[in-house]
This record gives structure tokens, sequence and C-alpha cells, in this order.
């Protein structure tokens, strides 16, 4: 088949009723969940995992979708209109959005910021299309050194770009692939970190052990913080931007489009990465620079496109290779092996429907989202007056039933509350929870791959080197990994040169003597 | 304190590295040829104290400028914590309504602590609303508790 007959059965699949609405159920709760600060799509998706076995497998994945790149879009509405980024990718849309909207603006933003991740969506659905069945032909080449080094370099990418610490990172990693060998050994029968548990012998659930890293661990920190949250009051009338705007922001949200696409593709930061990123080159590119900062419409449209867009393209290694780069769609990976499809390179041939179908359901999706954004922007704003208590209640009963549902038993929601406070903890001490997650989930793909690869290299572990494809992933690993400490051996360097410089100046010889 | 606090959070994972050796010791390792259950654990175990020595040195020279980690509100989140596992122990004797309204009235009564009625109105609320949604409508298969024959 070619593309535009794929394209078509998509849109067979995408445009089912039921289908329509889950995916305006996900969309619908994914801007609700970007609108809230403290409760992110991770959560949320965790949260609704367990209702979604009931589901047809095409609808729920694209419910769960739709929570994702929902989400993207509504982050902007708090950026705007209390100067907090309702999601990480939503930070820079702070700077200019909340001056907009200190300056009576508001409403432009807000629907610049519709406008624009409207466009991303559909920049960044046109190169899923088109890149989306050239890898996953390249995937197919791939064999068990290929697969087990392009799982590393997912997880080493993830730790390098979602920690500000490294060290703690590699420690969050290895912590998830612990908790994700725990159980029988499928191969073996060998029972693993059981401790003689029956509880644990089939494994930690995922379910509960999500929900409890970031729904439970979420609400101890927000409730620990007690914030009070002042929502900009402003007249959110003119959402529809002026001519002037259109001028100055449609090269932006092309460029943003792009770039967003193009960086969304990489794991763990994309989305952050893309928004930053557009920020800068618009602010490079400007003949006033100065604008930005103060309430230049440029610096909100261009990051908001790349948002929106690399949020789409993120789903580019999970649906071809069959590796999530970010926690939402370790989850989604999760929804789809229970509902019994394998997402990777065969996805494609062997579930065409839900291969297009999520695809297509992203153009509608897209869609439907600018519909409620833009008349429904002055409700969203209203949502954030809801007391934080009433949201805790709604968080916690939500928790409660995806974490009993699993299996109705009770014992799961203690797993829940345990790794709440480990969750808690971590963060407590400035660990990343999405290593963990997604190591936890990729572990059993990546101990499996990683013993096929030892019978094929006769267990010499140079099998991984001495192949092109993996041993330039491994080439890629070694660069992350050693960057960190050539960086520290500069700066190191620098600091000593200093203090030499120091040591040698007049005033400390003077001192000396 | 803070610097001790990282510390003492390096050190515990020092701690955890050795306890997952041990355990993995434990375990048939096999050879690189056919490892077995016991290798991957190993090289898992033995890469995180390797990290987590390295956190320890790094903390150990870090200056202790970084801010506290326990604030000073952390009895709510504890008892958001007990609450959960007191309703995980009682849920299939209570039953999913009596001791969802328990949870939820401590959940609103730690923002506010003043007054009975309105908190045990908004509990019972949530946990009916709840019940038949997931219930009834979602076909989850709740527990009934104390209340079996009446629902």
């Amino acid at each position: 088949m070619d593309l535009f007959s794929n394209l078509i059965e998509g849109f067979s699949v995408a445009l089912i009723p039921t289908n329509l609405l889950l995916g305006f159920i996900g969309a619908v709760l994914g801007t609700a969940v970007g609108v809230l600060p403290g409760l992110g799509p991770s959560a949320t998706i965790a949260l609704l995992l367990p209702l979604t076995y009931k589901l047809d497998p095409v609808g729920a994945i694209i419910m769960l979708a739709g929570i994702y790149y929902g989400a993207m879009f509504g982050g902007s509405t708090t950026s705007i209109l209390l100067n907090i980024p309702g999601e990480n990718s939503s930070v820079v849309t702070c700077i200019d959005g909340y001056q907009m909207a200190r300056k009576g603006r508001a409403g432009a933003a807000l629907g610049m910021c519709a406008i624009g991740s409207f466009i991303g969506g559909l920049i960044s659905v046109l190169i899923l299309i088109l890149i989306a069945p050239a890898l996953s032909d390249l995937a197919l080449s791939f064999g068990p050194p290929e697969y087990t080094a392009m799982l590393l370099l997912g997880l080493f990418m993830v730790v390098y770009l979602s920690s500000e610490s490294v060290l703690k990172g590699l420690m969050a990693m290895s912590i998830g692939c612990l908790l994700g060998m725990v159980g029988r050994d499928v191969t073996y029968g060998l029972d693993r970190f059981t401790f003689g548990s029956d509880y644990l012998l089939s494994g930690l659930n995922f379910v509960p052990v999500a929900m409890g890293l970031y729904g439970i661990s979420e609400v101890m920190l927000n409730m620990e913080k007690q914030e009070t949250r002042e929502v900009f009051k402003t007249d959110l009338k003119g959402l529809w931007p002026t001519r002037a705007d259109w001028k100055a922001s449609w090269a932006p949200i092309l460029r943003g489009g792009a770039l967003g696409s193009l960086l969304g593709v990489l794991p763990g930061g994309g989305t952050v990465m893309a928004t930053f990123g557009s920020y800068t080159i618009e602010k490079r590119l400007s003949k006033t620079p100065e604008r930005f900062g103060n309430g230049a419409i440029e610096g909100v449209a261009a990051p908001e496109t790349a948002n929106n867009a690399s949020a789409t393209t993120a789903f580019v290694p999970l649906l071809t290779l069959g590796i999530p780069t970010h926690t939402a769609h370790a989850l989604i990976f999760m929804a789809m092996m229970i509902h019994g499809i394998r997402p990777g390179p065969l996805l494609m041939t062997e579930h065409p429907e839900m291969f297009w179908g999520v695809i297509a359901s992203m153009v509608t999706g897209n869609l439907m989202l600018l519909l409620l954004n833009l008349p429904l922007v002055g409700m969203w704003a209203k949502m954030l007056t809801v007391p934080y208590k009433y949201l805790v209640l709604v968080i916690i009963t939500v928790c409660v039933m995806g974490a009993y549902s699993v299996n109705l038993s009770a014992f799961d929601i203690t797993t829940m509350a345990v790794f709440g406070v480990v969750g808690y903890g971590l963060r407590k001490f400035g660990f990343p929870i999405s290593p963990i997650v997604l190591s936890m989930v990729l572990v059993p793909n990546l101990e499996a791959s990683f013993q096929q690869s030892m019978v094929l290299g006769m267990g010499d572990l140079r099998i991984f080197f001495s192949r092109p494809i993996s041993g330039t992933l491994m080439a890629f690993i070694a660069l992350i990994l050693l960057f960190p400490i050539g960086s520290w051996l500069w700066n190191r360097r620098g600091d000593l040169k200093k203090l030499r410089q120091q040591n040698n100046s007049p005033a400390v010889k003077a001192n000396n003597l | 304190m803070a610097k001790s606090s990282e510390l003492v959070m390096s050190a515990f994972f020092v701690l955890f590295a050795f306890g997952c050796i041990a355990a993995s010791l434990q375990l048939p390792l096999g050879t690189p040829l056919e490892p077995m259950p016991g290798f991957i654990p190993l090289i898992v175990s033995l890469f995180l104290l390797f990290v987590s020595l390295a956190q320890f040195a790094s903390a150990f020279r870090t200056a202790g400028n970084s801010k506290a980690v326990l604030g000073e509100q952390w009895k709510q989140p504890a008892s958001i914590v007990v609450g959960l596992i007191v309703y995980s122990i009682t849920l299939d004797f209570l039953g999913y309504i009596i001791a969802t309204t328990g949870l939820s009235l401590l959940i609103i009564r730690i923002f506010e602590p003043q007054g009975w009625l309105r908190p045990l109105v908004i509990a019972i609320a949530v946990s009916v609303f709840s019940y038949v949604l997931f219930d009834r409508l979602l076909e989850v298969n709740l527990p009934d508790g104390l209340l079996r024959g009446l629902l």
C-alpha cells in the first residue's frame, strides 16, 4: 500500500465516532492537566491506564496520545495567566506570554498559542508520515546487538537530557532496571528479588509503581508547598491575532514547527530543547531583539509551535523502533503491550489500523484542540481557581481506583503509597523520575536482546562494537558518558588556572609576605 | 545539614547496591555466552554501586549550601501516605464506600481543620459519585464490605 492509501485507512479508523469521542476525551483531559500545574500528562496517563483495558486497543491509544499532546496545548494557559508553566515545555512561554497578559493582550497570546500549536501539530504529523515508514524499514534490518545498543542509547539519552545531575540520573536508571527485574525469570523460571513474596512473583506491577512515583509524590510535594495561585485578571477578548501579529508570527511558527519536529525525535528532553531553541533562534533573527522579554508575540508563537510539533514527532521512536523515549510514551508502550500489540518496526505491517489510525487521530485531535482552546480559553482559565484541596481529592480517588483495578488487589494501593514515598524522597533529593520508569519498562527487552546478542557473538562483547550500526550507537553512548567527565575536568582546569592567577597576584603575594 | 543529607542519601544507595549485589550473587550467574538470571542484575548492581560511590564523593566535596531537604510541612504528606496504607488494609472489610469516605474525610480535614459537617458531606458525595462511576458505569467491581446486600 502506498502512503496515500495508508492515510485513507488511518482516517477511516480515526473518524469512527467512538475513536473521535475517545480522541476528544483525551484532548479535553490533556488540556485540563496541562492547564493545572502539578498534574502532568504522565501521571494522568498512568491514572487512566487501567481504565483503558476494556476499550478497543486503537481507541485506547488514541485517547492516551490525545492526553499527551493535549497537555502541551494546555500548558501555555498557566504560563500566560499565572507566570507558572503548566508543563516543563511551557517554561519559555512565560517570558513573553505573561508580559503580553500584563499589557492586556492575554487573549492574543492564548489565541496565538492555540493556532501555533495547531500548525506545529500539522507540520509534525506530515514529517511523521514521511519519515516513519523509512525508519521502520531501517529498524527491520536491526539484529539483537543493534536493538540492545538502541535501547541503551535511549536510556542514556533520557538520563543525560532529563537530569540536572548525570550521576543521579544514572542512579535512577539503575534503580529502575533493578525494579524491572523483580519477579520470576521467564527463561529459567527462577525467582529474582522476590524475598519469598507471592505478590512479587509476577513482578512489580507497573501501574501502581508509576502512579505512586508520579501522582502520589506530586500530591505530597504540592501539599508541602501549599502555594497560593493568583490568576492574572485580564480581558480575554481578541483571541484571533491581528494582521500585525500574523505578520510577525508566520515565519517563527514555520521555523518553530520544523525545529520542534526534528528535536522531538530525541529521547528525554526533545520538547524542552525545542522550545528553548526556537525562542533563541527567533531572538537572534529578530531586527528588534529588545522586544523579547517584553511581550513579543513571536516569543510566544515560536516556542508553542515547537512544543506541540516535538510532542507529535516524539511518537516516532515508539511507533517505529518500539522504544519509548518519554515517560508518557513508556505508559503508552505498556498500554499497547497490555492489549497484545508490540510497538516497533512490525507495527506498521501487523497492525496498520493502529499505526495509521493513531497518526490520523493526531490531525483530528489537533483540530479538536484548536476548536476547544480558542472559544473555551476563559473556561480553562477559570479552572485555575479551583482550590487545590478538591483537586487532591480527585487525584487520590483516581489513583486509588487505577491501582486497585489492575488486579482488584488492595495490596496494589499499598505498593502505590510506598512508591509515592519513594518518589517524594527521590524528588526531594533532585533525582529524575523518568529514567526509573523508562528503564523499568525497557529492561525485560534489554535483557532478552543482550542474551541473544551474546549467543550471536559467542559470548564476546565485541559484537556490539564490530557491527556498524551498533558500533556507532555505542560510540554515541560513550560520548554521552564521557561528556560530563570532560566538562568537569575542563571546569576544574579553569578553576585551578583562576586560583593560580589569584595566588600570583601582587595583593596576595603582599599578604603572604 | 543539606550536605550531610546528601551524604546520608548517597551512603544509603551504596548500601542498597551492596544488598542488590548480595542478592544477585545468590542467583546463578552463568557465563557471558549464556547469561543466567543473576548476570544482568549483578552488572546493574555493580554499576549502581559505582555511581553511588561517585555521588558520595561528589557530595563530600560540594559545599553545603543547598536548601534543606525536608520542609516543615512534612506531616501533611505523611498523613496522606498513612491514610492510604490504612485504606488498603481496611478496604475489603469496610467496603469501597465507607473506606473512601474515611480517606476523603482525612484529606479534606488536612486542608480544612475546622468543622466536621461540610467535610463529611463532601467525603460522602465523593465516595458515592466515584462508586457509581467506577463500579456501575465502568464495571470495576469494587468491594461492598459492610454494605454488602445494601448496594
